[in-house]
């Protein structure tokens, strides 16, 4: 697929933004506050749609659809502000999973949920400190995780190794595995992990070369499923300070009035292009399953964009709400707090520019090898 | 989490030392010798994480300096202020920064208080100017109102004049600390005039008066300091009208002037600096050395930079007074300045907690307490102060309300 191709949605996946467009329409602020963080309700509507299993193989109840369509319905998510560990689960699991053939099923009819742990989710490419020994009874796992995407209704957890090197599925009920929930600035459940577990030898569904490309590919789908999710927050966040700022009435006049007003929003607008650019690139990046040499070189660059413009946005938003944005009762607080969230997920921009930054550097330093 | 350790730091040199002569060094002596004390070291670990101070704590504080006559530093000796000079006071508020002390409540000793002893009546300033002092009569200020904020004088609440009273119907928004708050002084509507701004009184009155009723508003950070609050019928006594009636614009202007100058917040700026050099120690970002990081480093670098220019403006402007050149633009340069300084320095803090930054709240704090001392309760406490600190930037007039004030002195064209 080209790039242009990309840029135009196929049938399915226009249908796909049709019937997550309706669907999130019809969930409202309230309904998500009231869901304190998960709904089972709504898990059960995305399996009915089909989402869990966007990426997965007819085979295993799948639509085995690609990231340009998954990237839509995250930016759905986003605008809706929806709790759930979609890209959790249903992103970087079941595309994991399903990259190396391995059973979904569950997870695509919404029995169940799971959790990457030591890649994807932060999508920064900071590598798992967890060291997993094979030894007589089984396979020992010790370490630590401060930040997981898990809640009460997470039942099994994908585990990378350090230097991704291996990939192991434990359920969460496994013996040495500790989950120490806590919640996240936007209010989804997320859990500290402390392993010291001897796990069965089945438990390890890959390694070597192939965990690698594995891990790659669920990172990949991460950067771009966080991104879109991203946008859609930044739109909505922009529509709901424009609504606002039309509607409210300072000096007799709506403060859209205001030049100065007038001109903040015209600059968050070019922030969201850019901020649309980097969903469409990562997307198109993770539709290329692996080959198209070292991601990072286009994720650092992503990730950076993204955040910046989750920052300006999220800023502004307040900013013009007034005293209305600094409180909990306003639904800008929510986006404002989820963009905190997800900037934090993808390693901020500080993160992102220091990563590119060592890139840059190592190229200058070779430019220069090359000119001596 | 004291920094000091052991070491007696009394005569430590620090950032405005040079700015110092021997006499300010041994007054510094005395604030340092006396905070170390003053201040309980539970108290101090929670607000130098970022966290507001209780109203226990901060009665126990005020209590401590009222003993030492330092509630009020800005306030003329007459009226019982201890007569500093503006690089005392900057001393002051380096010290109670360093120290992570509650921090003085503004609103009596910032804004109504200089009303007061300027513009109220002998028997005005014997009932409050004494509670305001001691720290035992906590303010709140009843100016916004729901249709109300950047345009302050198209205020609606009504004082009607009944003779021995005014009769107060209407409502506040954003008020402050009025859940704990003993007394209020508020903007009222007395008489219709031709000009917005004229017909508008100011009044003290007690928080117990019946017809009061004060309701929560939680902010973004999931604390509780904002009140809405609700006067039906409330009966003021005559002599709560602050000075001339219909004077109320002018009061509240000096007021303001008063409460942008008094939020430069400084001292905690500095603080902050200090609290990103330990964070930067603190080796959040796995395999990341912030403190080789040229990036931050930089970034810290600039606010710091930034940071001493408005130090030195706050002694500069301040001291130059009413006649300076800068009297009229001063305190929206100075709110301006730090308002901008504060929110740059809470976002560094929240760029070095990296991944950190996901998390918030008790439970996040307790799923690290295996580790000790590792800085979950920094970050859950920076996040609060970030959170929170984007209202930096709207309360006592928004960025946008002061740059327009600037605007209006340099142009001579109105839009
Ligand atoms: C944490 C906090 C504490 C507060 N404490 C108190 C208190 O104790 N007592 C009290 O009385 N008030 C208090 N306030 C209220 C504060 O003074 C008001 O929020 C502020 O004046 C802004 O008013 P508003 O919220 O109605 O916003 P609006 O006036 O509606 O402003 C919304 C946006 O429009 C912009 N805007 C408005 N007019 C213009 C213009 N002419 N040109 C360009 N832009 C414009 C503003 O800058 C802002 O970005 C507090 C507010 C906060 C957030």
């Amino acid at each position: 697929m080209t790039f242009l191709e990309h840029l135009t949605p196929s049938d399915e996946t226009g249908m796909i933004r049709e019937s997550a467009e309706k669907w999130t329409g019809g969930i409202s602020d309230s309904d998500v506050r009231a869901s304190k963080g998960f709904s089972s309700t709504r898990w059960a509507d995305m399996a009915e749609m089909g989402w869990h299993g966007l990426l997965a193989d007819p085979d295993h109840g799948g639509l085995g659809l690609g990231p340009a369509a998954l990237s839509l319905l995250c930016q759905a998510i986003g605008r809706a502000r929806l709790p759930e560990p979609f890209v959790a689960s249903s992103v970087v699991c079941v595309g994991t999973l399903t990259s190396i053939g391995q059973d979904v099923t569950a997870l695509v009819d919404g029995s169940t949920i799971a959790a990457p742990a030591g890649f994807g989710l932060p999508c920064d490419g900071v590598s798992s400190t967890i060291t997993a020994s094979a030894g007589a009874g089984g396979h020992h796992l010790t370490g630590t995780l401060g930040i997981c995407e898990a809640g009460p209704d997470t039942t099994e957890f994908l585990v990378a190794t350090k230097r991704a090197e291996a990939l192991y599925r434990l359920p969460r009920t496994t013996e040495g595995l500790t989950v120490r929930p806590y919640g996240a600035i936007d209010g989804r459940p997320l859990a500290r992990l402390a392993f010291d577990c001897v796990v069965p030898a089945e438990a390890l569904i890959t390694s070597g070369n192939a965990a690698r490309a594995a891990i790659r590919r669920g990172n990949a789908l991460a950067v771009s499923a966080l991104t879109a999710d991203a946008t859609g927050t930044i739109e909505k966040a922009i529509d709901l300070t424009t609504a606002y700022i039309d509607e409210r009435n300072q000096f007799g006049q709506p403060l859209a009035a205001f030049q100065a007003l007038r001109h903040m929003v015209a600059d968050r607008l070019v922030e969201l292009e850019a901020a649309r650019s980097m969903t469409d690139l990562a997307a198109f990046a993770a539709e290329d399953a692996g080959d198209a040499g070292d991601p990072k070189q286009l994720h650092d660059r992503v990730r950076a964009r993204i955040c910046r413009a989750a920052q300006t946005v999220g800023q502004t938003a307040i900013q013009l709400h007034g005293g209305m944005g600094m409180t909990d009762e306003m639904a800008i607080g929510h986006y404002f707090r989820r963009l905190i969230f997800l900037q934090a997920m993808m390693g901020q921009e500080a993160g992102a520019l220091r990563d590119r930054a060592a890139t840059l550097a190592a190229d200058i330093e070779m430019q220069r090898e090359v000119v001596q | 989490m004291r920094d000091q350790g052991a070491r007696d730091f009394q005569d430590e040199r620090d950032h405005i030392d040079f700015l110092l002569d021997d006499e300010l060094r041994a007054f510094r002596r005395d604030v340092r010798a006396f905070l170390r004390d003053a201040v309980p070291q539970e108290t101090r670990d929670r607000i130098d994480r970022g966290y507001a101070a209780t109203k226990p704590e901060i009665v126990d504080f005020l209590a401590k300096l009222s003993a030492k006559g330092w509630v009020a530093p800005a306030w003329p000796a007459e009226y019982g202020g201890p007569g500093w000079t503006q690089l005392q006071r900057m001393v002051y508020s380096t010290e109670l920064a360093r120290n992570a002390a509650p921090s003085i409540p503004p609103f009596g000793v910032s804004m109504i208080g200089p009303v007061l002893y300027t513009f109220g009546t002998q028997a005005q300033k014997d009932k409050y100017l004494p509670g305001i002092l001691s720290g035992e009569d906590f303010w709140c200020q009843g100016f916004s109102e729901p249709g109300s904020g950047s345009d302050l004088a198209s205020l609606r609440t009504k004082a009607e004049d009944k003779g021995d009273h005014y009769l107060l119907n209407g409502q506040k928004i954003w008020t402050s600390k009025a859940q704990y708050a003993d007394r209020i002084f508020l903007l009222a509507r007395t008489d219709e005039a031709p000009r917005k701004q004229g017909g508008i009184s100011m009044f003290v009155l007690d928080m117990d008066t019946p017809g009061i009723v004060v309701k929560p508003i939680i902010s973004i950070d999931m604390n509780h300091s904002l009140n809405e609050v609700f006067f039906e019928d409330v009966k003021i006594p005559a002599d709560g009208l602050v000075g001339e009636r219909g004077k109320g614009w002018d009061y509240a202007k000096f007021l303001l002037g008063n409460e942008r100058t008094g939020i430069t917040n400084v001292g905690r700026c500095r603080r902050q600096v200090e609290r990103l050099k330990r964070l930067a120690r603190a080796d959040l970002i796995p395999g990341v050395d912030l403190s080789k990081d040229g990036a931050f480093l930089r970034d810290l670098a600039r606010v710091e930079a930034d940071l001493t220019a408005l130090e030195i403006s706050e002694i500069r402007i301040l001291s130059q007074g009413k006649n300076g050149p800068s009297a009229m633009t001063g305190p929206s340069v100075l709110k301006l300045a730090s308002a901008q300084i504060q929110q740059t320095l809470a976002e560094l803090i929240v760029s070095t907690l990296g991944h950190y930054a996901a998390g918030r709240g008790a439970e996040f704090i307790d799923a690290f307490d295996d580790l000790g001392g590792l800085p979950p309760d920094f970050v859950d406490g920076a996040l609060n102060e970030y959170l929170f600190g984007r209202a930096v930037s709207i309360y006592g007039g928004t960025n946008q309300i002061q740059r327009d004030i600037l605007a209006r002195a340099a142009l001579e064209t109105r839009p």
